[in-house]
């Protein structure tokens, strides 16, 4: 039986996640990467999407806006500027921030404010994404 | 009797300053609050980065780090000082303890030789360096009382922007560091370049980090920005708890001591009201006994 991962989530407003876990999948800027007891120490940058982590083979999830991920010894530390647990996060106003983004977006017309409408889109849509999975698990287990 | 109107006047001036100084202690009292949990909250985020990047850049060789010219270190001759005061005063020694340390520094370092200017932060820095002869780089001045990231990424910007081009060598940092309501600690950061964690004896076999996708990009676009923005941060929320704190104390103090005048005061009040109406009575009883003889 292998070891199990310290994993920890944090931000400058608060310690989002500090949890054992199984494993840890995260998608970095260059493609998604998991993380089992005794990887090698890395240290990677994460792009704004979903971390996942598996409890007792139940998985949940966590939407991270960017950041980066160290793991080291039986360690995982996931620093980002924002980052939400799937039962915190607010669906309709997720909804709401994708709509107006994409609504902004068609408008913009300077590279910067397309970019920076962009990211609200992907922020966005991370969130949803976070919800759906767990929605998706529960749905699973419930049948 | 006019002392006694004096001394009735003086009572009331009093008594109007006490309840300034109340009411400023309640204001500060609840602000340290929120100041105080943002502070602690931020702590453990803010020490994770500055550890993360010691460690990796103890553990990188020199030439992975080259390209990134917030890493770069060259010979120390020009160093700037950004000093975190308050903008508004009435907070106790708060302020001008930082700026006896910050005069204290600038002198040893000008002894070693080395060219010295300021960022300043807060008006009172501004007003009290005002008539030195220092260079100064940029001023920022009325920030909230609660501090966001936003003015923290932009004074952290704007001095990466001096080190980058060689307009500085070295950047400290003096603020205070918050411990509890009583206590708070002055600091000295050195903020750029990053400092090295004391040497350590390396463990045989410890096995080489792995960066996805290279160590440029992690550190360019994630770690670095992170680790200078956060430090800033960390250290406005510091000043602000601190300052809210010295300033709560410092009204808390001198409520007491209003407290206390207006008791002598009206102490000597009394004794006066009393001693003028003795004499009074003397005179009529006196004047009484003149004419009945």
């Amino acid at each position: 039986m292998p070891g199990k991962l310290n994993l920890k989530i944090i931000t400058p407003e608060r310690i989002v996640l500090q949890k054992e876990v199984d494993q840890v999948v995260a998608r970095a800027i260059d493609g998604e990467l998991c993380i089992l007891p005794d990887h090698e120490p890395i240290v990677t940058a994460l792009s704004i999407d979903v971390v996942r982590y598996d409890v007792a083979g139940d998985e949940d999830h966590a939407a991270i806006m960017g950041g980066v991920l160290e793991a080291k010894g039986n360690e995982v530390t996931v620093l980002s500027d924002v980052a939400e647990l799937d039962v915190e996060i607010d669906v309709a106003r997720a909804h709401q921030a994708k709509a107006k983004a994409e609504a902004e977006k068609t408008q913009k017309t300077d590279k910067l404010e397309v970019y920076i409408t962009e990211m609200a889109i992907s922020r966005a849509i991370a969130r949803l994404k976070a919800v759906e999975l767990r929605q998706r698990r529960r749905g699973g287990r419930q049948s | 009797m006019a002392n006694l109107k004096a001394i009735r006047r003086r009572i009331k001036s009093v008594q109007a300053t006490q309840k300034i100084t109340r009411a400023m202690r309640l204001v500060a009292a609840a602000k340290v609050r929120r100041a105080q949990q943002r502070t602690l909250a931020a702590r453990p985020f803010t020490t994770r980065v500055i550890k993360m990047l010691r460690e990796i850049v103890r553990d990188t060789a020199e030439i992975d780090l080259q390209e990134l010219p917030l890493l770069h270190r060259r010979p120390i001759k020009k160093v700037a000082i950004i000093v975190l005061a308050a903008d508004r005063g009435l907070c106790g020694s708060y302020n001008s303890n930082i700026f006896r340390h910050t005069l204290e520094r600038v002198q040893q370092l000008e002894k070693d030789g080395k060219e010295v200017s300021l960022i300043l932060v807060g008006l009172k820095s501004v007003a009290f360096f005002r008539h030195f002869k220092l260079t100064k780089h940029r001023t920022y001045t009325l920030l909230p009382a609660v501090p966001t990231v936003e003015e923290a990424k932009l004074i952290a910007m704007q001095t990466a922007e001096l080190y980058v081009k060689g307009v500085v060598d070295a950047v400290e940092l003096i603020s205070t560091h918050f411990i509890s309501l009583l206590r708070s600690e002055l600091v000295n950061t050195k903020f750029l370049p990053v400092e090295l964690p004391p040497p350590e004896v390396h463990e045989a076999l410890q096995p080489q980090i792995l960066f996805e996708p290279t160590i440029q990009e992690v550190l360019e676009l994630q770690l670095l920005p992170k680790y200078i923005e956060n430090v800033i941060f960390q250290s406005l929320l510091d000043a602000s708890a601190s300052e809210l704190a010295a300033r709560m104390n410092a009204m808390s103090n001198a409520s007491t001591n209003a407290q206390e005048l207006i008791n002598t005061l009206t102490l000597v009040y009394n004794k006066a009201r009393q001693a003028s109406i003795t004499q009074e009575l003397l005179e009529v009883v006196g004047g009484a006994e003149a004419l009945r003889a």
